[in-house]
């Protein structure tokens, strides 16, 4: 810890056991600090609050991909024990049956048990996990206030919404 | 051959190709889409939707990794997201209307493309410059990374010229189905200067939400078949998982040398098969 002594006389105000070092700070930090900047508590709240939000993101990526995976997984064997032993054709490009396409109707095949309904559900999970961390680290700026960050979210989610609903025409 | 069949040598090439996509950081996206189409004669539409998916599922294991690890710098890569996700609806809106040969011929330059950037080692970027960027500080985006040494910061560079590159990546992805890993360490790495490991794991982190911008398209044309996605995707994702849990010790490059020659081959075949033959 170094101490600003404006004093005259050079008096020992440091203990015995800490040192004093010279630090080549510019003028820019020294206004910084002397008008009142950022003290120790609010950095370490700044980066605390930052690896909060890393993690939140993480944990929720790490769930989005197991979960959509376990989905597949389970319809993947339920699709090779009632279709194992039919022909291979994916070298014919036939544009897959409608009921596979979309949202709505992807659930609804999965929900009645249809094997590939199932796998496509998990797909869709999976394509929707960065969908929605997008929208949770949105809601985050939201709440933080943080204006950029808000406009910036809403753009990426704009694409993304076209892409998944406007691509319709 | 049967599904049954079919679909475990599907699987198990998924896995090499998620395997050797992590340990050389490029992805295996680059990789799947002409082993189902040159290997498995797999129709290339079929091979793109199913590739685009395993990346997504790669990005979201790897991505969460790193994220934890604290090399990945979240509001450059949201930032960055406005031009790859635009560029994915792009991309993948294009690949409806293009021919087969043309996919063939970019996805042959691309990989050509890759293959150089592979065999080029990485180096440590050791930056110290006074220069500032104003629009960087602005986007909260310098920040600092882990090292053996501790916190070390950095400063990006050149964001306009990055953030265009990075559009014509997300182009890329949406057209190919991959994560167009290379051009975005271009973008991060060669123009904005970010020391690698900040660029590969910010990287990583972006491909998700590029590929589920392109995915969504793909999925309502028809392109994404259950069958054949269900295998890359189960089998990418422990084939990368492995990967980068080798990755910590590994010397990746000799790996990566192979890895280099291996593209060039397969984008010669590729475009001897499809548009010259």
């Amino acid at each position: 810890m170094y101490k600003i002594n404006s004093g005259f006389r050079w008096s020992l105000t440091a203990s015995a056991d800490s040192q004093v070092f010279l630090l080549p700070v510019n003028q820019q930090d020294i206004d910084f600090v002397l008008s009142g900047g950022l003290d120790e508590q609010e950095k370490v709240a700044l980066t605390c609050r930052e690896k909060q939000f890393a993690n939140l993101i993480a944990n929720f990526l790490i769930i989005g991909v197991l979960l959509a995976s376990s989905v597949v997984l389970f319809g993947g064997i339920s699709y090779l024990l009632n279709q194992g032993s039919g022909l291979a054709e994916y070298h014919i490009f036939r544009e897959i049956s409608t009921e596979l396409r979309s949202p709505i109707t992807i659930v609804a095949a999965a929900l009645s048990g249809n094997a590939q309904g199932i796998i496509q559900l998990g797909i869709l999970l999976l394509i929707a996990t960065p969908i929605i961390r997008v929208i949770i680290s949105g809601l985050t700026f939201l709440v933080r206030g943080e204006f950029v960050y808000i406009i910036i979210t809403s753009l990426v989610i704009s694409s993304l919404t076209y892409s998944l609903f406007g691509a319709y025409y | 051959m049967t599904i049954l069949i079919f679909s475990l040598l599907i699987w198990l090439s998924s896995f090499g190709a998620g395997l050797i996509g992590a340990l050389t950081g490029l992805g295996g996206g680059v990789v799947i889409v002409p082993i189902l189409t040159s290997v498995f004669g797999v129709d290339i539409r079929y091979a793109i939707g199913a590739s685009l998916v395993s990346v997504i599922a790669t990005s979201l294991g790897a991505a969460s990794i790193y994220i934890k690890q604290g090399y990945t710098n979240l509001r450059l890569g949201m930032f960055l997201e406005v031009a790859t996700t635009f560029g994915a609806v792009v991309g993948a809106i294009i690949a409806t209307f293009v021919s087969i040969k043309f996919l063939t011929i970019i996805l042959a330059v691309v990989l050509i493309y890759s293959a150089y950037i592979a065999q080029k080692p990485k180096l440590e970027n050791c930056e110290s410059t006074t220069v500032e960027t104003p629009l960087a500080e602005y986007l909260q985006l310098n920040s600092a990374y882990p090292t053996a040494d501790g916190l070390v910061n950095y400063q990006i560079y050149s964001i306009p010229l990055g953030f265009s590159v990075m559009m014509l990546a997300g182009v890329l992805s949406g057209l190919l189905g991959i994560g167009s890993g290379g051009f975005k360490v271009l973008a991060m790495d060669q123009i904005m200067r970010l020391p690698f490991k900040v660029s590969t794991t910010t990287s990583n982190f972006m491909i998700g939400v590029t590929a589920s911008a392109s995915a969504g398209v793909y999925l309502t044309r028809g392109y994404i078949d259950p069958g054949l996605s269900m295998a890359v995707i189960l089998g990418v994702l422990p084939g990368a998982f492995l990967g980068a849990r080798i990755l910590l010790g590994a010397k990746t490059q000799t790996l990566r040398i192979v890895f280099s020659i291996v593209l060039m081959v397969m984008a010669l075949k590729m475009i001897y098969n499809n548009v010259l033959a």
